[in-house]
């Protein structure tokens, strides 16, 4: 095994313990637990959230794999709080921010002291400034859309809190703009790029997880609900339906291997790669969602269940980063060029 | 010969790109198109092309060399489909001769004794066609419904029934069939699997013509053939298992190139439409589809590799999603052309029976693939049952 598969195996027992479906209920129905936040600093403890920063940062040095692995795991058991977004900001601010300011943030970001936010989409028009993560006065890190390139800032103590937006998913929080950040750097060109890349890999990590996570629920039902005297799995009709999407999963995985390749050799396939990455695999998941809730009938209706906290997951991640239509458009400008370069995104190294 | 260049990759590659920029002219396809593209012609097309390879050494590369091919390892086989496929010329192991390069030499080496592999493999190399006679009127996915009886008397098996959808059983010089030898055992163990030869009294083949307008498929009806019992492959009543290793053949490197030349035929149709200013271009919708295509091509592609690097798990797992995937794929990439291609789509030209012609054509194609080799409807069965543990 190597480093990736032993750190996920021991992700998956910790969050097996500790992210299971009852503490999980109690969070969403805010009877007062801190799931998202023992989560964040467990995360941070237990070095996972410094896994993609190299070793000079203080990371494990496992990079965009590192961290689309994790955030995989954090989707299959529907792990709340801002994870993403604090996976996104290690990543740009290693590799952008001067020294000063790297220095100041990656420490608290990696123990998870620090939250962070990121837009949670760079449509132009469709985010209202949204940002998606975690803002805490004073010592959250933001990405925020500047005049004309993105700005790292810090949310400020004083003043008026930031408003939260409840939404349908409560494993994650969308934000308004702070009225008043402060300002530390203003990104170089090509950040913006990158930091859009490295969003769309992890919400597809993510959303891979989650389908497994629902996927899995899915066929041990099947297995144990009886009906007609039979187990309902022995049904062809959902046994099809059931195959089909087990070949989806597959599908998905397969195509975040291409992007997460892409990410790392080269800059155009990256951003052409990972945007069709989140497209395609985020529409698969909700497809996955509906089908799944169905197959449960009325127990998968309910709020107790877990079918509604993943089918809701999915669906806002579908929705971040950017429409799957705008990632799809430019997706085919991208292979218009390419083709009429005479290139190909299509190359499959050894 | 181009295989004598096999130890040196870099020097492999050069020579087959370089030969296969000249032994096809560019407009071969639209040459034969225009010609009528009947049916005479293919076949004689397809001998043509065997003889043009293998004065390159290159049929059947992959079989061991103690068996008289010439070894090529999975690397390089892999090489021979892209740089193929690239060039846009016909499969190395396609048409008439799939049976003969694909599926005899995966029963041989599965069961076949010394005797049956001196006397069959020389002629593969030779160009035999052979056919596959395994489906009946009454046995398709429930292939071990199979009726025709195979009576032993001394030496030799009397054979009687009827087989269908055979390919290019008119071609065949052999026969790999399936019949049943006890027909009081359980199904699946009464079934033997021999050698027939298509020339033996009592064989009629009567082609079939598809809906493609071609005809490949053919019904075999055999009426008291002699085959004789050292043409047994494995042993009396065993031959279910040995047809499992048939079917086997049909994975790896074949889904390898079926999705290479996909790849290929995917950017070639966008430059194609580049250069003619198709107006689908300018269309969102086309254009998102199109995209999600390149996706979803590129992600099979991968499988596919990872089953050709996995030995293990993935050799149980992957085989039938890819089956289902690769063959979908077909169809809705030729669906997407057809809409593309309006009421220039429908209009009924001569098309040769190879992928990449007209949209149309491709389609009701990609069809034999959907059923054939296990139907994906039989490949959901088993992905269900045996991989997701679902109850019978
Ligand atoms: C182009 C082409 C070439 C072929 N070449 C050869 C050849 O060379 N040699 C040869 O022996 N055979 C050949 N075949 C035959 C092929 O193997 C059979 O068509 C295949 O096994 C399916 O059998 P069937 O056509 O009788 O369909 P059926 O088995 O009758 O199936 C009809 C429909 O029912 C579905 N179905 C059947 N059973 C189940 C089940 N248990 N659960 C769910 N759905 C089910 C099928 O998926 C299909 O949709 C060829 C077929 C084609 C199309």
């Amino acid at each position: 095994m190597d480093d990736l598969e032993i750190l996920k195996a021991s992700i998956q027992q910790v969050l097996a313990q500790d992210c299971d479906a009852r503490s999980l209920h109690r969070y969403v129905d805010e009877q007062g637990s801190d799931l998202a936040g023992n989560l964040r600093l467990q995360a941070g403890e237990l070095g996972w959230l410094g896994i993609g920063p190299t070793d000079d940062a203080g990371g494990l040095g496992l990079g965009l794999p590192g961290a689309a692995m994790l955030a995989r795991e954090l989707g299959k058991r529907l792990a709340p709080g801002p994870f993403v977004p604090v996976l996104v900001c290690l990543q740009v601010i290693e590799r952008f921010a001067p020294r000063e300011i790297s220095e100041r943030l990656l420490g608290g970001l990696m123990s998870g002291e620090r939250s962070a936010a990121i837009p949670a989409s760079f449509d132009a028009g469709e985010s209202g400034g949204l940002l998606l993560g975690d803002i805490e006065q004073g010592g959250s890190v933001v990405l925020l859309p500047g005049e004309k390139d993105l700005v790292l800032a810090t949310a400020r103590g004083a003043g008026e809190p930031v408003q939260q937006r409840e939404a349908w998913d409560r494993t994650r929080a969308l934000w308004d703009t702070p009225a008043d950040p402060e300002v530390l750097c203003v990104l170089p060109d090509g950040a913006a790029h990158y930091i859009e890349m490295c969003a769309s890999l992890l919400i597809a990590a993510d959303t891979l997880g989650a389908m497994e996570g629902l996927f899995d629920l899915t066929v041990d039902f099947l297995k144990q609900r009886e009906q007609f005297g039979r187990a309902i799995g022995s049904f062809q009709a959902l046994k099809h339906r059931m195959a089909d999407l087990a070949v989806q999963i597959e599908l998905a995985d397969c195509l975040l291997e291409q992007a997460l390749e892409a990410a790392h050799t080269d800059n155009e396939g990256g951003l052409f790669w990972s945007g069709m990455c989140k497209a395609e695999v985020s529409d698969a998941a909700a497809f996955l969602a509906g089908e799944c809730l169905q197959l449960h009938g009325a127990i998968g209706f309910t709020w107790e269940h877990n079918c509604h906290l993943y089918l809701k997951r999915i669906r806002l991640n579908q929705a971040l980063v950017r429409s799957n239509d705008a990632l799809r458009q430019a997706g085919f400008g991208a292979l218009e060029a390419a083709s009429s370069d005479g290139r190909s995104l299509m190359e499959i190294g050894q | 010969m181009i295989i004598d260049l096999a130890h040196d990759p870099a020097a492999f590659r050069a020579a087959l790109r370089q030969w296969l920029g000249k032994v096809l002219a560019p407009g071969w396809r639209e040459d034969m198109e225009s010609k009528g593209g009947g049916e005479d012609d293919y076949i004689a097309f397809q001998r043509w092309w065997f003889g043009e390879c293998r004065k390159q050494g290159l049929i059947l590369p992959d079989l061991p060399a103690e068996l008289g091919g010439a070894g090529l390892s999975l690397a390089l086989q892999m090489m021979v489909v892209e740089e193929f496929a690239r060039a846009g010329v016909p499969p190395l192991k396609g048409g008439m001769y799939t049976v003969a390069h694909t599926h005899v030499p995966a029963t041989m080496l599965h069961a076949a004794s010394e005797e049956q592999r001196a006397a069959y493999l020389p002629g593969l190399i030779e160009g035999d066609v052979w056919c596959q006679g395994f489906s009946e009127p009454g046995a398709g996915s429930d292939l071990a419904a199979l009726r025709t009886r195979a009576v032993r008397e001394g030496d030799h098996f009397v054979i009687n029934g009827q087989k269908l959808w055979s390919s290019f059983a008119a071609q065949a010089k052999y026969c790999l069939l399936l019949a049943r030898t006890d027909p009081d055992a359980p199904k699946h163990k009464g079934i033997s699997y021999m050698i027939m030869d298509m020339a033996s009294e009592g064989v009629e083949v009567r082609p079939i013509k598809q809906a493609t307008g071609h005809y490949e498929f053919c019904e075999l009806f055999l009426t008291d053939v002699r085959v004789p019992a050292a043409n047994l492959i494995g042993a009396e009543n065993a031959g279910w298992a040995t047809a499992q290793a048939t079917l086997a053949a049909e994975r790896g490197v074949l889904a390898f190139e079926r999705v290479e030349r996909a790849r290929r035929e995917l950017e070639l149709y966008l430059a194609r439409a580049r250069e003619a200013g198709a107006p689908w271009l300018r269309r969102e919708a086309d254009r998102a589809e199109y995209a999600a295509l390149v996706a979803r091509l590129q992600a099979i592609r991968r499988m596919v590799r990872r089953l050709l690097a996995d030995e293990g798990e993935g050799a149980s797992r992957l085989p039938a999603f890819i089956k289902l995937l690769s063959t979908q794929f077909g169809q809705v990439y030729s669906d997407f052309r057809i809409r593309v291609a309006g009421l220039s789509g429908q209009i009924d030209r001569p098309s040769l029976p190879l992928s990449g012609s007209e949209p149309l054509h491709d389609y009701l194609n990609s069809f034999g693939d959907t059923i054939s080799a296990g139907s994906n409807e039989i490949m959901r069965n088993l992905i269900a049952e045996r991989m997701l543990g679902l109850p019978r």
